[in-house]
């Protein structure tokens, strides 16, 4: 079920939070399975069969994290540590074979020069996401900082709806303790009207701004990948209009997922703030994807050994977590690349950091020059790896390169010399010549999406506005807006019921999440 | 001013409720494509055409029902009758002189809608003497996402329990129903509302004029187009072209990768249904605009099936002694640039030249 639907926002959501809002009056217990058992069913409502699997997959953690959670803690190779061993074993398997063994099978039958035919495996919806969730929550039990003896409370853990498909990916820690409040089960006009707040805004930036841009983000990446030539400015549009398109699509998921967790009174982490306002990759790192991020430092990067062996062993680290990183987002060459070329972008970020710091120059105050140049150097060097993240195939991000650096030749439509008339001379003074372009929409969309990247460069994110209200785990007052607060208003309840309705008008354009597919 | 959190919620769900209820208020009002009207839109232009008069100012009405309604009050059998979609609809009269003649065309023809016409007819005891039936290769596309035929789904229904069981696939009423109820709240029939509301296009009447400024429905079933479009040169129309090509998205044939075996098999059976109702049938290809057909049948553009499609009906044709006048390469029926409206839709020109030698 997707939770920009029809279906969700007027049936399933409403029913859903009436029913465990009256259940918790009776029992505590009984609402939390009811939680639980409403999120399989939202789950299955895509396809039911793999309900099963979600559940085998529960069902085997859990078992797993109280053999762990009751074996001895030393020796260092002791029983538990084996379990943990077997436990993430398992685990990575399953992701293995749904996510992988395409790829695995494509890639030996092009080496191999192989025709035989293999058969396709479908991959199960957020299976990255609940395994990861399981990954963490063993290791977390291996480490003692966790625990969970109650398996229906493991399965809501697991399964919670809001983050079940495409995150945030949750630590035990963050959320069960939630379920233990008495508060957690009592309805709260407060928390459904930050989380009402939080929701229209996630599903305004997902379907009135994200679906906007799809339709040219998809045309221009189609022309790449059948192989067509493209201009400066088609290519630069088609890359514009995908780094936008993802950034509101799966920040906007991520607003609605914290926004309907946030009306059943569970405040979920902070998954996106204002990644495109960073002054350095590493900066970017720590606003995109959060808790994906946080996931590879602690249970991949750290574990390998971080950087305490020195900065070789470092960067090197960086490589295999970022490489990792990308393969995990998708199983093609094109993520593996995407994420080896943010591992580049990182180790370049830590030397720069390295040199200046023995320069001395460390600690000095950044002005507005290098914060600009900063930013932007960050902006362009994430739209290039975008390319490799949406392109097909490597030939077509290769295409998509040669337009953005101009070895196509800098393009405006044919007709438009007479209309521009004088200015044509200008324009073929600095190179700019008229002729056929593959999208005559590109200049157009390239202008449409100038004030939505002001829009991202400047204004706060959804959590900046509502931070009076502690929107996410985390998130402190003192990061508020100024000039933009929400606040339970009359003009701000008129403003958010626009929204509302402005984004339902336009929910007929169904598309699904970018992220469902990782 | 800072109130309280009921009060909050209270006017955010007023407000909501109320501005979702006036949108919905404007589309079920002005309901630009008739879907909720009592249908009297259709059964009126039905009437006109049955009465021999040519009818302009349609607008956004459902083709199917108007079918419907015509056969509804047709006295007796037109000896030629011309199926198909929109690239079949400039099929007219003149080419069948002394002939009774109906051109029932709809936009975007699926192998369902054939059927479903054909079984009203049949059922009035009307079937023609001969059928002209245009074949576009989208209908043998399991994914050429043409529902329209929806609307006609009891008569398709009825058409299939003739020949094989009952049970028929891809037919959900409610689904229809829903989806239509979903107009009510979307944004793009909201803008469609506006725009009738603003361009006063309710109303259609009846014409003797060749052209106009809106399309006209002759009283034989063609359509002509209007001027604007009807003046658009070979250079526009390649711009057209252009746009569609780089879109990459080209009507109805998106995701054709094989000739669906079901459809292929019930086409077969069509024709061999025709043949036992003792129907001289003609198969029309209709052609593509010479650019639209060089990027459809270039190597690796993905529509390459529409080659496939044309050689089937060829093979069909030939299995069952039929005539098959046309090809979807326009440089097999001499149509060039100036033939065309857009990128699939031949002027009366090009027609005209598939016909030259017909006998039928």
């Amino acid at each position: 079920m997707l939770f920009n639907s029809y279906v969700f926002i007027f049936v399933f959501l409403p029913v859903v939070a009436v029913c465990f809002f009256l259940i918790a009056r009776i029992s505590r217990n009984t609402a939390a399975m009811f939680l639980a058992i409403v999120s399989f069913f939202f789950y299955g409502w895509w396809s039911p069969q793999y309900v099963l699997l979600l559940f085998a997959s529960i069902l085997v953690n859990f078992l797993l994290a109280g053999a762990i959670a009751n074996a001895p803690v030393k020796p260092k190779w002791s029983r538990r540590r084996w379990i943990l061993f077997i436990a993430i074993s398992l685990n990575l398997a399953l992701l293995a074979y749904y996510k992988y063994s395409n790829f695995f099978f494509s890639t030996v039958s092009y080496l191999s020069g192989s025709t035989n035919d293999f058969i396709a495996v479908v991959m199960p919806l957020g299976i990255s996401f609940f395994t990861f969730t399981q990954i963490a929550f063993l290791v977390d039990t291996y480490q003692g900082k966790s625990s969970e003896p109650n398996f229906i409370h493991y399965c809501l853990f697991v399964t919670y709806f809001p983050h079940l498909i495409a995150g945030p990916i949750l630590h035990h820690s963050q959320m069960m303790p939630q379920f233990q409040h008495a508060e957690t089960y009592k309805f709260s006009s407060a928390n459904v009207s930050i989380g009402l707040a939080i929701f229209v805004i996630g599903l305004f930036k997902k379907v009135v701004i994200a679906d906007s841009l799809a339709p040219h983000s998809n045309t221009i990446f189609s022309l790449a990948a059948s192989g067509q030539a493209l201009t400066f400015f088609d290519a630069w549009s088609g890359a514009l209009a995908y780094t936008l398109q993802l950034y509101f699509d799966f920040s906007g998921y991520s607003d609605m997922a914290i926004g309907i967790s946030r009306m059943f009174n569970v405040t979920l982490p902070l998954n996106f703030n204002s990644p495109y306002k960073a002054t350095s990759i590493i900066e970017f790192w720590r606003h995109w994807h959060m808790t994906l991020s946080s996931f590879l430092r602690d249970y991949l990067y750290i574990p390998l050994g971080g950087g305490r062996k020195g900065t070789i062993y470092r960067y090197m680290n960086l490589m295999i977590t970022m490489l990792l990183g990308g393969l995990w987002h998708g199983a093609g060459w094109t993520f593996v690349l995407w994420g080896g070329v943010h591992g580049l972008y990182l180790v370049v970020n830590h030397a720069w950091r390295t040199c200046v710091a023995y320069c001395g120059l460390e600690g000095r105050p950044s002005t507005v020059t290098t914060r600009i140049a900063g930013r932007t150097i960050t902006f362009l060097a994430v739209v290039f790896a975008w390319i490799l993240f949406r392109s097909e195939s490597l030939d077509a991000a290769v295409i998509m390169f040669r337009g953005m650096l101009g070895f196509t030749g800098v393009v405006l439509q044919a007709e438009w010399q007479s209309k521009l008339f004088l200015f044509s001379d200008v324009f073929n003074y600095l190179g700019i010549n008229f002729g056929s372009v593959m999208s005559p929409e590109s200049v157009r969309a390239l202008v449409w999406m100038l004030p939505i990247l002001v829009f991202c460069w400047l204004a706060p994110n959804t959590q900046e506005i509502m931070a009076g209200f502690r929107p996410a785990l985390d998130f402190s007052e003192a990061r508020a807006s100024s000039f933009i607060r929400w606040k339970p208003s009359l003009s701000w309840a008129f403003g958010i019921a626009i929204l509302a309705v402005l984004s339902v008008l336009l929910i007929t354009r169904k598309s699904e999440f970018l992220y469902f597919q990782f | 001013m800072t109130t309280s959190f009921p009060t909050f919620l209270r006017v955010t769900a007023v407000v909501f409720g109320a501005l979702l209820t006036f949108v919905a208020s404007v589309n079920y009002y002005f309901d630009p494509a008739n879907l909720f009207n009592d249908r009297t839109y259709e059964a009126g232009i039905a009437q006109m055409l049955l009465d021999g008069r040519n009818v302009a100012n349609i607008t956004d009405y459902d083709e199917r029902l108007l079918q419907k309604f015509y056969v509804s009050g047709l006295p007796q059998a037109k000896e030629v009758l011309v199926l198909g979609s929109s690239r079949a609809m400039n099929i007219g009269e003149n080419l069948f002189p002394g002939k009774s003649f109906f051109n029932a065309s709809v936009s975007g023809a699926s192998l369902e809608d054939d059927e479903a016409i054909l079984q009203m007819y049949r059922e009035r005891g009307l079937l023609p003497k001969k059928l002209v039936l245009g074949v576009d290769p989208w209908i043998f596309n399991r994914k050429s996402g043409q529902t329209r035929w929806k609307s006609l789904s009891e008569e398709y229904k009825r058409s299939q329990c003739l020949s094989t069981d009952c049970a028929v696939s891809n037919w959900d009423p409610e689904y229809l129903r829903w989806s239509k109820f979903q107009q009510l709240i979307s944004f793009s029939y909201l803008r469609a509302s506006l725009k009738a509301a603003r361009e006063k296009r309710r109303g259609y009447y009846a014409t003797d004029a060749l052209e106009l400024d809106v399309n006209i429905r002759g009283a034989d079933g063609t359509i002509r187009y209007r001027t604007a479009f009807v003046n658009q040169t070979s250079d526009e129309v390649a711009a057209v072209v252009q746009r569609h090509v780089a879109g990459k998205s080209i009507y109805s044939l998106d995701d054709f990768r094989q000739l669906d075996p079901e459809y292929s098999a019930q086409f077969d059976a069509l024709l061999t249904r025709l043949k036992q109702e003792h129907i001289e049938v003609l198969l029309v290809l209709s052609p593509y605009q010479y650019d639209m057909f060089k990027f459809l049948t270039a190597a690796n553009s993905g529509f390459e099936m529409v080659v496939s499609a044309e050689r089937m009906v060829r093979k069909l044709a030939s299995k069952h002694g039929m005539t098959v006048l046309g090809s979807y390469d326009p440089q097999n029926v001499d149509c060039g640039r100036n033939d065309f409206y857009d990128e699939m839709h031949p002027r009366p020109s090009c027609i005209e030249k598939m016909f030259k030698n017909s006998t039928f």
